[in-house]
């Protein structure tokens, strides 16, 4: 095994879909670009997560080569919990999270191997890491990623139980900051082997778990920063190429504190070049386990347009050292980092970048 | 046609009894963060979604905080992880019957790509089975992990037949000596 360690080759996205209540990828990247999106703040969505998911899948199949012979990943915390809330009540059959994969492989007309990956808050990332590996394995020549949670009254208890959620709407970074407002949304996107005229490919990613607490990051950042150096050795990537680090920034306050100290510890140490740091979840909440799918497929129009958005509700940043994006940059951006952490500790990052961009 | 050593295998009533008993096959110097964790689970948390849902049912303002922080298929390998100090890559998936098959072919791919020394992979399902494997590329070889795609299975079963498969396996070994393997091929 020791032979193939490194990554032999990039692994393109071809094609990336989001539905959410803002609209579609393109939808919700015209908000957010234009800085014209309202801070978050609701009460559980009326969801339909069969439908949404589902969308979303249809929306990238036609750029998938094979059908027929591609795989599938499905990233969920829950999956169809308002099901199985019913089930729990009301007896009936049980879902799984392996029976919502496979009806989305249906929906498809998936041939490969399919399967659910649940790393609560990570699941979108580790399952695109996953897939990636399926493709780096040649388990499939093309992968479909898609990842969703419901918005439901089941959650919101949960994170209003855990005194998690805002009162004030969802403020990354700001000192001001109460909590993550959840979102709903559903994202997916087709990998496969880069190849010529591809533009967008996944140059490295790292997965770790803080192995610190059940519900709360571990506040040295240690964990995330396992992952993101692990991302960047895959990706033979110096700290200082990275231009984006777009954040997992619930909102909460052990979350943005640990992640700037991740940041810190990785990109400012030793005084390189400070990456510009920007954060979704005031405009679309937090997505849960398809919220690194979510944000990724943003992360390929910030690599495809070349613009940076700023961070919607930040006004009083507080952690000093970080060059926090407040309203819309244009600048050259090569490569970006997505990073997501969960409960349980699970942290993942993954490197976007431009093919080529050195 | 993926393979990995297996170096242990365990299937104890409880999943910390079987990943201790793992890690004993270890020297205590290995660095924990090149452990890897990856299992299936089909059922994954139920019995904690009944806890919390029927603590918010009661009354929704008491709903129990503690309940809902185990609502996660994630919540066995974390809590395994946060154990054992396991700060490597975990992964967990779900595939109906053959969660635990997927879950071991996942696990040899990760350990390539992921730059891990050893994997602990398997199947756990609540309260009912466990059945873990230490596997990795050193040592010696006292077994071959041999997982081959699964066709035309129950990806909404809610029964992991791999698991039982693996758990009726690592019953029949004789302490060290694994055998020949573990086939999953149907």
């Amino acid at each position: 095994l020791n032979d193939s360690s490194e990554m032999t080759g990039q692994i393109s996205i071809v094609a990336a879909a989001v539905d959410s209540p803002l609209g579609d990828l393109d939808g919700v990247w015209a908000k957010w670009s234009a800085g014209d999106g309202a801070i978050v703040l609701n009460g559980p969505f009326v969801d339909d997560w069969v439908a949404r998911t589902e969308r979303v899948v249809r929306a990238v199949l036609p750029e998938v080569r094979d059908v027929g012979g591609a795989g599938l990943v499905l990233a969920t915390t829950k999956g169809d919990v308002e099901r199985e809330v019913l089930y729990l009540r009301s007896g009936g059959e049980m879902p799984t999270l392996g029976g919502e994969a496979s009806r989305l492989a249906r929906t498809a007309g998936v041939g490969g191997a399919v399967h659910a990956v649940s790393t609560a808050c990570s699941s979108g990332l580790a399952a695109m890491i996953d897939a990636a590996i399926a493709v780096l394995q040649e388990d499939a020549k093309e992968m479909i990623v898609v990842a969703g949670d419901e918005s439901t009254s089941f959650v919101h208890d949960g994170f209003r139980a855990l005194r998690a959620t805002s009162v004030r709407g969802c403020r990354p970074f700001d000192q001001s900051r109460d909590g993550l407002m959840l979102g709903a949304a559903a994202g997916a996107v087709v990998l496969r082997a880069a190849e010529e005229g591809d533009s967008v490919v996944i140059s490295g990613f790292g997965v770790s778990n803080d192995a610190s607490h059940m519900t709360a990051p571990d506040p040295t950042g240690a964990g995330l920063v396992r992952a993101i150096e692990g991302a960047l050795t895959l990706a033979g990537l110096p700290p200082e190429n990275i231009d984006v680090v777009f954040a997992h920034a619930t909102g909460t306050r052990y979350n943005d504190a640990m992640e700037t100290t991740a940041i810190r510890q990785v990109f400012l140490q030793n005084g390189g070049k400070r990456p510009a740091v920007t954060a979704v979840k005031s405009l679309i909440g937090h997505t849960l386990g398809a919220a690194g799918l979510v944000e990724s497929a943003l992360a390929v129009k910030i690599l495809e347009q070349q613009v940076v958005p700023g961070i919607i509700g930040l006004e009083l940043p507080e952690f000093e050292g970080i060059d926090f994006v407040r309203s819309r940059r244009e600048i050259p951006v090569r490569h970006v980092l997505k990073m997501a952490s969960g409960f349980g500790g699970m942290n993942a990052a993954v490197i976007l970048s431009l093919r080529g961009g050195s | 046609m993926m393979r990995a050593n297996i170096l242990a295998a365990a299937c104890e009533g409880t999943a910390a009894e079987a990943v201790g008993n793992l890690l004993s096959h270890l020297p205590n110097e290995v660095d924990r963060s090149r452990i890897g964790f990856v299992v299936g689970t089909t059922v994954g948390c139920l019995e904690a979604d009944r806890a919390f849902d029927e603590s918010r049912r009661e009354n929704v303002r008491f709903a129990s905080p503690a309940a809902f922080a185990k609502t996660l298929p994630s919540t066995a390998a974390a809590q395994l992880a946060l154990d054992f100090r396991l700060t490597g890559p975990s992964l967990v998936v779900s595939a109906g019957e053959v969660s635990t098959a997927v879950a071991l072919r996942r696990a040899v791919a990760w350990m390539r790509h992921m730059r891990l020394a050893y994997v602990i992979a398997g199947g756990i399902e609540e309260g009912t089975r466990v059945g873990l494997l230490l596997i990795g590329d050193g040592g010696p070889r006292i077994g071959e992990v041999l997982v081959e795609a699964w066709r035309a299975v129950d990806l909404a079963a809610a029964e992991d037949r791999s698991l039982i498969e693996l758990v009726r396996w690592i019953e029949a070994q004789e302490d060290a000596s694994l055998g020949a393997g573990v086939r999953f091929v149907r």
